[in-house]
């Protein structure tokens, strides 16, 4: 979570976008192994509120917001998140644009993320962490 | 000002039975929407939910869609029930039953 942290301030995208799939795989394998102690449904609720709202709907907002201002020509951020998502053509903007949008679409990818009929696992996750007295109440909520 | 019957999910981590019964028109309210929302998506008159991020699933599927939303609602879930009627002004950041 750290590395992701890290490479998010430095903004390094294909670091960000690995240390994301490394956290989903730690998640899933904890959530895959019959052995998983507490502590290490811990770890997994951690990685599911980190992906799932911390990271996605603040860390990643708060790291595009304090970029938007380098965007040239000038765009406000509703503007750049609208473009983005309605597919618009967006040529004429500079390098800083390209990135952000790779940058948002990967924090999209997690957002739009399903496993096992559920987003980001979390039912699987529930019923392996009620089962191991994990949890009383669901981290997103 | 956006008009119309509601539609509510109470539940946080919903699927897409829970969509069953929902018409045409009418306004979604939730606590936040999952990808499931996309069933319904070109029926969704507007979004009313609980969560407010420009960056989560609900503000995300709204742009795509070019739907109405409004977040940030404080237990809007708890404070409506399926069929009411309600006016909502984005404006004001507003939804009272009509």
């Amino acid at each position: 979570m750290l590395d992701l942290l890290k490479y998010t301030y430095i903004f390094d995208i294909p670091k960000i976008k690995e240390s994301i799939e490394r956290l989903w795989d730690r998640y899933q394998g904890i959530l895959d192994n019959k052995n998983s102690t507490k502590e290490d449904l811990y770890e997994a609720r951690a990685i599911l509120y980190c992906l799932g709202r911390f990271y996605s709907e603040e860390f990643a907002l708060g790291a595009i917001k304090r970029r938007i201002q380098y965007i040239k020509p000038e765009i406000g951020f509703d503007k750049f998140l609208k473009m983005v998502d309605s597919g618009e053509k967006y040529d004429g903007y500079n390098k800083i644009f390209n990135d952000l949008s790779e940058f948002y679409l990967i924090v999209k990818g997690i957002k739009n993320r399903e496993k096992n009929g559920s987003y980001l696992d979390e039912e699987r996750f529930n019923i392996i962490a009620k089962e191991k007295g994990v949890i009383s109440s669901h981290p997103l909520d | 000002m956006i008009k119309g019957k509601i539609f509510v999910i109470k539940r946080r981590l919903w699927k897409t039975e829970d969509l069953l019964g929902f018409k045409d028109g009418m306004i979604l309210i939730v606590k936040n929407t999952t990808p499931d929302v996309t069933v319904i998506i070109d029926k969704v008159k507007a979004i009313v939910t609980e969560i407010n991020s420009p960056l989560c699933h609900a503000a995300i599927i709204a742009r795509e869609y070019n739907k109405p939303i409004l977040m940030g609602v404080e237990e809007v879930t708890k404070q409506f029930n399926t069929g009411e009627e309600v006016a909502i002004n984005l404006e004001n950041e507003t939804i009272i039953r009509c």
